[in-house]
């Protein structure tokens, strides 16, 4: 990981933050955590994150609603499901809305859960820099035809290899 | 198969329902036709049996309806029936279409075997319910119907009115009702057997003729005699009869006989008294006879008035009459017209004057002034005496006077006024007739009875009151008596026939005497309406006799007991059940049949209805079999009690519901694992999380275990150079060993390294809990009670649903604060968990479920209100059914409530439901309290070889201490392997006994670790000083002597259970 990654946890249990903030201290990244879903939104819209680990069963909002919820604002986000519960239904309408990465079962296995996040962060990452390189190509493509506009040609390299400017 | 049974009468439903369960049938019942028609459009049924009388909807209507719907007309209609009976009714029920008809009352046996044939009829489909039914017919049958249904509706109401007179017989009744065997013997009698000073208990078993006088024993004993020899004989007599306190008492006497297969059983006798009767025949008679007397009541004073020479001369009663001496008046006409009343002179002048000259009677009344001015009244009466020519010459009469007689007049009037009243106000008829029969008073009770008035029937011939043959009899039979008056119809009360003016002949009794009234011989009778008594006679003759069908035969125990539970008698079914005979059952109370845990229940009933708090009990409960074994029924009891209300005996009846309990125990259980599997999902959640973040931890712990080593090396390698190097620079080594720690963070690590092993010692615990409390739940049915802390169940039931409830609902706990009770826990447990489920998922987003507890009076109370969608009001009444369910098919099991409904009632408490719709649903849970630290629950064995001693000792310990069990052994092996079962606290053990003696088992009973804490009281039989000394030393806790008294087994049982009484 070439830069600082920011990963949200969500869990009404403390102690399963705890656990997974210790999880993760030795990895370099950033680790927020929140105790239900509307703490996660609050904490979504004052910094950028780049992937989320949420519980599924929680008083108020759950966390396959509040998946959904933030899926048009924040597309990127990286979204892990960590439930207690093997809800058939909820699994297959996590998936349906396409808008969950992984689904992980509790009692979890540390090695896993850090290499699916790892992955998932590799995988983020990559997608970032394609996006960051496509975007850099757009600029510089929209340069050199302003540039073409100004002088005709210019941006075509002629066979000699010599540059005539008139 | 599903068979639907119709009647009015739960006690008939009752018994139908024990015979069809008994051949195997599933049975539903309906109490009227209305209800019928609903339940079978609900289910489906292959018969229908059903009453034709009943209220709301009879069974013709019924029959009709169902045959008119096409879905139900396919389904065989079974008719019995008590009221209609005749062939025509028959017609009329298979025209309606009933498919067969049978008439009541059938033994129990024979409806059985009959409604088996009807059954097999069904299966094999000879019977088929579809009957084609005749347009025409119907609508004749309609008016036919309803015309009989009135008329019967209303003989159906003065039936059970007479119905429910007899059946309380005892408050109704003046007349002492008693039953006699053969021999005369007095079996029954009602509770107005007080007016012979003896009780019920003194007089069963008398010879009902020993109770007479000697002069009147021949007629009670020639009854008997009669009876015997020929079924059916009845008598009525009229006899004295000596009560205890030695008085007599005049009786009469209605006697009829019990007959069996025409074979006479006993005696069914009505006596009442009629001393007071007597009496106001006596006193009627007397006022008759001053009637006469009063008549009699008159002063006469005779006078001679010779005309020619006008001399008059007075008697000395007209003297005294005029209130003059003899001397003092001159004796002539004018003298005497001085003394009579100005004012009345004339009118005696122109009496005299017509007398003597126009021949009219000289009859007059005047007023005479006294010598002392006091006015008299008088009458005066006179002949005169004519000679040749037609002149008078004397004229002689009497005077009266009236003055005394115008008040005997009014007292006569008075007295006469008076009679009236008496007869008019007597409540029985009194007729007053002449020799000849003809009727000279007809009371206003007679009126009333006979339907004639006074003056229709006054003047006639009394036989217009009978019915023929009397009718025409009568004249010759009045001749005959005046002829002989030996005749004994006089002074004897018969039972004879009237006939009202409309033509209706009913039951009379009669008592005929005879007054003489101015040498008139008149009869006086006097009449009461006996119709209501003979058929209260016959109704409770038949009752008695259906009453013994059902004792004899069906299947069901039935029991009269006293008011301490002694049990008087008991049907063969009741022997049979709990296998003890006759003899043993009547030397047992109800508590010594009673399984321990069941006593206090069984005594507070007992005692509440005894005391007039409760005229009857329903209880489910348990009794211990002569063969060890237990059996569950479901017993009521009502109370007998007489006039006053005081209580008599106590009727039971006792059905065996074992299976059923062992059937509900399993369905309990079932739905048990079933809510179990509902709350799985939530109890993975509950487990997963802490194993989740133990886990993680311990990977954790693991990694800084590995971290931590490293630094331990590098440290250890550190110091080893430090210490190898003279040159060791103390500041740099610090500066190193510094940065070996910041390398690893040893000051986070350690931080880090506390909170993990907190955090999961916290998920271990927790899981640890769950763990428990789904095990306390589920494990295999413990059914005995134990002292339990209300609010503690109610806290291990939330953490059980607490994953349903938590994020759907806000919980809010009131607890008040409740002393322990005695429950079944585990079982409270699936109650609270079904109510605690339902309330959740009533609610549809977001509510409040409110746990409330708190103690009224002797109860404790659960609340468990949630603000979700409510019941609706519909449906509020099938709640407790078992399988009615609102949750889609797989969801629920329909069972949760029902059971839980049964679960509370075990516990005696109530369990109430209150909704409204769209505001919530609050379900109350009312436990009664018991005091736990009040019941004393000692396990004992008692261990003898002599049977009667083990049977005293056991029965000692029973009353000393009523929640107590007591096993017993034979001996000191069987005792052995019973310890081991049965876990005793003490163990009474006699010391001679074949095989292991009581002093050696009680030395191995404190040598084995298992047992030591057990408390053993030695007993012995034998005379021998040391022994005391031997049973000490064996290790007794104490030692008793035979014979052994309860006082002094309790002193030794609370010397060696100290602690735990």
């Amino acid at each position: 990981m070439s830069e600082k990654h920011t990963i949200l946890l969500i869990d009404d249990e403390v102690n399963v933050l705890r656990a997974l903030q210790r999880l993760f201290e030795g990895e370099d990244c950033i680790i927020l955590t929140a105790e239900n879903a509307a703490e996660g939104l609050k904490i979504l819209e004052q910094a950028p994150v780049d992937l989320i680990i949420s519980d599924h069963r929680m008083p108020g909002m759950s966390g396959l609603e509040f998946f959904e919820k933030t899926l048009p604002q924040y597309p990127d986000v990286i979204r892990i499901i960590l439930t207690g519960q093997a809800e058939l239904e909820m699994a297959i309408k996590a998936i349906n809305n396409g808008c969950v990465y992984k689904f992980i079962l509790k009692p979890w296995n540390n090695y896993d859960l850090k290499i699916t996040v790892k992955r998932a962060l590799e995988q983020y990452h990559l997608l970032q820099d394609n996006k960051d390189l496509t975007k850099e190509l757009k600029k510089r493509d929209a340069v050199l035809q302003e540039l073409e506009k100004k002088h005709p040609g210019i941006t075509r390299m002629p066979e000699d290899g010599i540059y005539r400017l008139s | 198969m599903n068979v639907l049974i119709v009647d009015d009468k739960e006690e008939t439903l009752y018994l139908l329902e024990t015979l069809l369960k008994n051949i195997e049938c599933d049975v539903v019942s309906a109490s009227n036709g209305v209800k019928a028609l609903e339940k079978l459009r609900a289910g489906s049924f292959k018969l229908i049996v059903s009453d034709i009388l009943m209220p709301e909807m009879d069974g013709f209507r019924l029959c009709m309806e169902v045959k008119k719907d096409n879905k139900l007309k396919d389904i065989p209609f079974v008719f019995y029936t008590a009221t209609y009976t005749d062939e025509k009714d028959e017609l009329i029920a298979l025209k309606a279409g009933a498919n067969k008809f049978i008439r009541k009352p059938v033994e129990p046996v024979e409806f059985t075997k009959i409604i088996q044939s009807v059954i097999r009829e069904v299966k094999e489909g000879k019977i088929k319910g579809d009957r084609p039914v005749l347009e025409k017919e119907k609508e004749v049958f309609k008016l036919y119907n309803q015309r009989l249904v009135k008329k019967l509706e209303q003989k159906m109401l003065e039936l059970k009115e007479s119905e429910k007179k007899y059946h309380s017989l005892c408050e109704n009744v003046n007349d002492w009702i008693f039953s006699t065997d053969q021999d005369g013997c007095i079996t029954g009698v009602n509770s107005r057997v007080e007016m012979t000073g003896y009780s019920s208990g003194e007089i069963i078993g008398k010879r009902f003729t020993e109770l007479l006088t000697p002069r009147s024993r021949e007629v009670g004993i020639n009854f008997f005699q009669r009876a015997n020899k020929e079924a059916g004989t009845s008598d009525f007599f009229e006899v004295e009869m000596i009560k205890k306190d030695g008085k007599t008492l005049n009786v009469e006497i209605s006697i009829s006989s019990i007959c069996k297969a025409k074979k006479f059983i006993g005696g069914f006798g009505i006596a009442r008294n009629i001393t007071k009767r007597r009496r106001d025949q006596e006193r009627l008679r007397a006022s008759l006879y001053s009637l006469a007397e009063a008549q009699r009541i008159a002063h006469l004073g005779n006078w001679e008035w010779n005309i020619l020479k006008n001399e008059l001369h007075f008697s000395d009663e007209a003297y005294r009459i005029f209130g003059l001496k003899a001397q003092e008046i001159n004796g002539s006409y004018e003298t005497f017209l001085n003394s009579v009343h100005p004012d009345d002179r004339e009118t005696v002048k122109k009496a005299v004057n017509e007398a003597l000259y126009e021949n009219k009677p000289y009859n007059v009344d005047y007023r005479i002034v006294l010598p002392n001015g006091a006015e008299r009244f008088i009458h005066a009466q006179a002949e005169v005496v004519f000679d040749q020519s037609g002149a008078p010459v004397r004229m002689f009469g009497t005077v009266q006077d009236i003055t005394d007689l115008n008040k005997t007049q009014e007292a006569l009037l008075d007295s006469a006024t008076r009679l009236r009243n008496i007869l008019d106000n007597a409540a029985e008829s009194i007729i007053t007739i002449d020799e000849q029969g003809i009727i000279k008073s007809f009371n206003l009770a007679s009126e009333r009875m006979f339907g004639y008035s006074m003056n229709e029937v006054a003047g006639k011939n009394v036989k217009m009151l009978m019915p023929e043959p009397y009718r025409s009899k009568h004249d010759s039979y009045l001749k005959r008596y005046l002829k002989d008056s030996e005749s004994r119809t006089l002074n004897v009360v018969r039972e004879v026939v009237g006939r009202r003016k409309n033509g209706t002949i009913f039951p009379l009794e009669l008592y005929v005497s005879e007054v003489r009234l101015e040498k008139q011989l008149t009869f006086v009778g006097i009449l009461i309406d006996i119709t209501k008594r003979k058929l209260a006679e016959e109704q409770l003759r038949d009752s008695e006799a259906r009453f013994r069908a059902i004792y004899e035969s069906a299947p069901l125990g039935i029991v009269l007991s006293d008011s301490k539970g002694k049990i008087l008698q008991a049907n063969p079914v009741f022997r049979r059940m709990l296998g003890y005979s006759e003899d043993e059952l009547q030397r047992m109370t109800f508590l010594d049949l009673t399984l321990a845990e069941d006593r206090q229940a069984t005594l507070k009933n007992i005692v509440d209805l005894v005391d007039e708090k409760q005229d009857f009990f329903r209880l489910e409960k348990r009794y211990n079999l002569k063969d060890g074994s237990l059996m569950w029924a479901d017993v009521i009891v009502s109370a007998v009690r007489d006039a006053d209300g005081k209580f008599k005996y106590s009727f039971g009846i006792f059905k065996d519901i074992t299976e059923k309990k062992r059937m509900e125990t399993m369905l309990i259980q079932a739905e048990k694992m079933a809510s179990i599997g509902q709350l799985a999902a939530g109890i993975a959640h509950e487990i997963n999380n802490p194993i989740g973040f133990i886990d993680s931890n311990l990977n954790t712990l693991n990694r800084y275990g590995k971290k931590l080593t490293e630094y331990i090396h590098q440290v250890h390698d550190l110091l080893k150079t430090a210490v190898e190097d003279d040159d060791c620079d103390p500041e740099e080594f610090i500066n190193e060993f510094n940065q070996l720690s910041q390398n690893i963070k040893l000051d986070h690590i350690l931080e880090n390294l506390k909170d993990a092993i907190a955090e999961s010692l916290d998920g271990t615990a927790r899981v640890k809990k769950i763990v428990s409390d789904l095990k306390d739940f589920s494990r295999t049915d413990k059914t005995e009670f134990e002292s339990a802390d209300i609010n503690n169940v109610l806290e291990k039931t939330l953490s059980l649903v607490w994953n349903e409830l938590k994020y759907k609902a806000e919980v809010v706990k009131e607890f008040g604060s409740l002393p322990q009770i005695e429950c079944n826990p585990g079982r409270l447990t699936q109650v609270f968990v079904n109510l605690l489920v339902n309330a959740v998922q009533a609610i549809e987003q977001h509510g409040v479920i409110k746990i409330k507890t708190f103690q009224v009076r002797n109860s404790i109370k659960v609340q468990i209100s949630d603000t979700g969608k409510g019941i609706p009001e519909d449906q509020l009444g099938k709640i407790f059914d078992a399988f009615f369910t609102t949750k889609e098919p797989g969801k629920g099991t329909g069972l949760g409530l029902s059971i839980s409904y049964n679960i509370i009632s075990e516990h005696r408490g109530i369990i109430a439901v209150e909704s409204k719709k769209g505001v919530g649903t609050t379900f109350t849970v009312t436990l009664p309290l018991t005091k736990a630290d009040e019941v004393v629950k000692l396990k004992v064995i008692v261990v003898d070889d002599d049977a009667m001693v083990r049977e005293s000792l056991s029965k000692m310990v029973s009353q000393l201490y009523p929640f107590s069990s007591v096993a017993i052994a034979e001996n000191g092996f069987d005792a052995g392997n019973l310890m081991n079962l049965y876990e005793p606290d003490l163990i009474l053990l006699d010391i001679t006994m074949p095989g292991i003696s009581g002093l050696e088992m009680c030395k191995r009973i404190k040598d084995s670790t298992k047992h030591r804490k057990r408390k053993v009281v030695l007993i012995t039989g034998r005379v021998n000083d040391d022994m005391q000394q031997q049973a000490y030393a064996a290790g007794a806790d104490a030692f008793l002597r035979k014979p052994i008294t309860a006082q002094e087994l309790k002193q030794a049982i609370q010397k060696v259970m100290a602690g735990r009484l």
